[in-house]
């Protein structure tokens, strides 16, 4: 009997040191999932102020998308303006790359410029620098989805004369059932 | 399959304890010597109830607690007949947090920050030992026994989950902040119903289900600027051990 209750004891201190060496990590990871987002260098990033509208000018007859989201000093602004445009609540899905004229895209980011904080561009998104593909359009709901990506290039001079270029790289943007108002002028 | 087992033992205890009152009357009235007095070990499964056992990001006492282990030290000393004085020392683990309950913690940080997302990483598990004593009342019927008891004690607890949080996007919170572990000692109160099978003169079978209620240990959270989103600020403990083990005469 007394081995038996050696044996318990010693299962009892065995099984306390078993235990409490248990040290596991667990990483979990979840992103945002608003409907404006896109990754900038890695990082995702989900404006919290949007603004989307697209206009009507009846004497040009254009549609112009304008879709800008801001957020943590960073601010995307994308523009698509149809030639030839009907005057309907919808607008027309399609691939539209940028071209510098009808399709345009903006990187800004918050500087400090004489006293006051201002969004100015960060780089150039030149003609073929980017594409904004959109998916669907529900003009009964007004609600506008699709996708994004493309890099914005700058330069610059250092102190020491050297020339240095950034890209900013925006992947992965998607707008998901965004609503737009619509005006026409 | 631990459910199973769970009502199994459950079912067996009620239907017991219902017998042996059924019975009572007639074994109250007989004379005989006190119950032996008793020492024993057991081991099983410790099962989170209620709160405790809650994986809900937006309840605030829900503890994401687990299945564990159990396992301690149990013994009575009967003073009066089948009044007796019962005591245990318990050790009981309760888990951590698994890779679900990490991603449903992110994502609700990442909903109530407005963060373009957000990394929990979770450490440390909930360990502890409570030590409990209170009076005991024994039924006894051929070579079983059924012990009822009342208990209060403390619960020491070692360790509880710790959660390190990081938003990226959230200008007010841009460093990460913690839940830390808990490392405290608490009081518990606890219910117990055992029933004992006579192996020998001095050796017991014994099947137990003890009910442990501890408001728990508070929560220390460190490195926030705002209270926003899920804040636990104290933790309370709510388990159903189910074990089995064996208790010696004395």
């Amino acid at each position: 009997m007394n081995k038996l209750r050696l044996f318990t004891f010693l299962l009892l201190a065995g099984l306390f040191i078993i235990e409490s060496c248990k040290k596991d990590t667990v990483v979990g990871t979840s992103y945002t999932t608003k409907p404006f987002q896109a990754n900038i260098n890695g990082s995702t990033w989900a404006p919290d102020t949007v603004s989307n509208t697209i206009t009507y000018n009846a004497a040009n007859k254009t549609k112009t998308l304008v879709l800008t989201g801001t957020k943590a000093q960073k601010q995307i602004i994308m523009t698509i303006i149809l030639g030839n445009a009907a005057n309907t609540t919808g607008f027309t899905t399609g691939t539209y790359d940028v071209d510098a004229s009808s399709v345009l895209i903006n990187y800004n980011t918050q500087v400090n410029q004489n006293g006051q904080y201002v969004f100015l561009p960060h780089g150039t998104v030149a003609a073929g620098g980017g594409t904004i593909i959109v998916s669907s359009v529900d003009s009964v709901q007004k609600q506008i989805t699709g996708t994004f990506h493309f890099y914005s290039r700058s330069s610059a001079v250092d102190s020491t004369g050297t020339a240095v270029i950034t890209v900013d790289n925006i992947l992965g943007g998607e707008f998901t059932s965004l609503p737009y108002t619509l005006t026409s002028n | 399959m631990y459910q199973n087992n769970i009502k199994r033992i459950l079912t067996v205890l009620i239907i017991a304890f219902f017998a042996f009152i059924a019975t009572g009357a007639y074994s109250q009235t007989q004379t005989r010597p006190p119950l032996t007095s008793y020492f024993g070990f057991f081991g099983g499964v410790s099962n989170p109830l209620g709160e405790f056992k809650k994986a809900d990001y937006y309840n605030n006492k829900a503890g994401f607690a687990k299945r564990g282990l159990t396992y301690g030290l149990d013994g009575t000393w009967y003073f009066y007949k089948n009044l007796g004085l019962g005591g245990s020392i318990t050790y009981q683990d309760n888990g951590e947090l698994n890779q679900t309950d990490a991603n449903s913690l992110a994502a609700g940080y990442t909903n109530s920050f407005g963060a373009d997302y957000s990394t929990v990483t979770a450490t440390k598990r909930y360990q502890t030992v409570n030590i409990l004593i209170g009076p005991q009342y024994s039924f006894t019927k051929g070579k079983f026994l059924l012990d009822l008891r009342a208990s209060g004690g403390i619960l020491k607890v070692f360790s509880t989950p710790e959660t390190n949080i990081l938003l990226n996007g959230v200008t007010d919170q841009a460093a990460s902040f913690y839940q830390r572990s808990a490392s405290s000692t608490v009081l518990a109160y606890s219910g117990t119903a055992a029933l004992r099978y006579k192996l020998s003169d001095n050796v017991f079978l014994t099947l137990r289900g003890a009910y442990l209620y501890s408001s728990g240990p508070s929560i220390t959270n460190q490195g926030r600027t705002t209270n926003i989103g899920r804040i636990v600020t104290k933790q309370p403990f709510n388990t159903l051990n189910t074990t089995i083990g064996l208790n010696f005469g004395l």
